[in-house]
């Protein structure tokens, strides 16, 4: 994870990356208690190449096959032996998470984590049974700004949805 | 489920494990996080297995008619 982390600033420091935060389960295990998953999920922004509509991963992948990085499974690259994910922040939600994302610094490295605000947003926004565990897991974590994550969710329009979320999952308002 | 081999299953979740948790330092966080991963990986594998073992088993079974 630690050499993830450092190939991820080194391809923010050559300019591959405009940047990246470190979201999904590993993200919210960081903040708390180790979550169980298959991949490092990794934000990144990535625009359409001038003349075409899609955005494509390429720039990044062909980064990482020059620094030695080739094998894939399913949608993931192996890298220093995790799968990672690179997911493009494709909303509004997904592009603040991002920018806002956390800066932990420990020894000489560092790495870009969203805040369990944001993850408790996007799991709201994605909407899967299994977000509404990741939910009530991150509020239960005693760094949790209940201000920050309402404003969030004021902001992109998602609080009538965590309204119902909280009368379904039976949680205190 | 991470499996730690200093904690028992009795105190894993706990309240007092949680706050060890939390408070773990960073550098050992991440080396905690990569170890879910693999981990994870290594029971989805062992769960692939299983369900292609017992296709298999269940092959063998006479038809019901």
């Amino acid at each position: 994870m630690e050499k993830v982390c450092k190939i991820l600033e080194q391809l923010v420091a050559n300019g591959t990356l405009s940047g990246y935060a470190i979201g999904g389960a590993t993200a919210a295990g960081f903040h708390g208690e180790p979550l169980a998953t298959l991949d490092v999920d990794v934000f990144v922004f990535a625009e359409p190449q001038p003349g075409f509509l899609l955005v494509s991963l390429e720039s990044i992948y062909a980064e990482l096959c020059r620094l030695g990085f080739k094998e894939h499974e399913r949608e993931c690259v192996i890298v220093h032996g995790l799968p990672v994910q690179f997911i493009v922040a494709s909303n509004a939600l997904e592009s603040e998470a991002l920018q806002e994302a956390q800066v932990v610094r420990w020894d000489d490295k560092q790495m870009r984590v969203m805040c369990p605000e944001h993850l408790a947003a996007l799991a709201i926004q994605a909407g899967r049974p299994k977000d509404r565990a990741r939910v009530v897991y991150l509020l239960s974590l005693t760094q949790f700004d209940q201000v920050h994550f309402d404003a969030i969710l004021q902001r992109h329009g998602l609080y009538s949805v965590w309204l119902r979320w909280q009368q379904e999952l039976n949680l205190g308002q | 489920m991470l499996m730690m081999p200093d904690v028992t299953n009795a105190e894993r979740g706990k309240p007092a494990w949680r706050q060890a948790m939390r408070e773990m330092p960073v550098a050992e966080k991440v080396a905690l996080l990569e170890k879910t991963i693999h981990e994870a990986i290594a029971l989805e594998r062992l769960k692939s297995k299983w369900k292609k073992s017992a296709k298999s088993s269940s092959s063998l079974l006479p038809t019901v008619r």
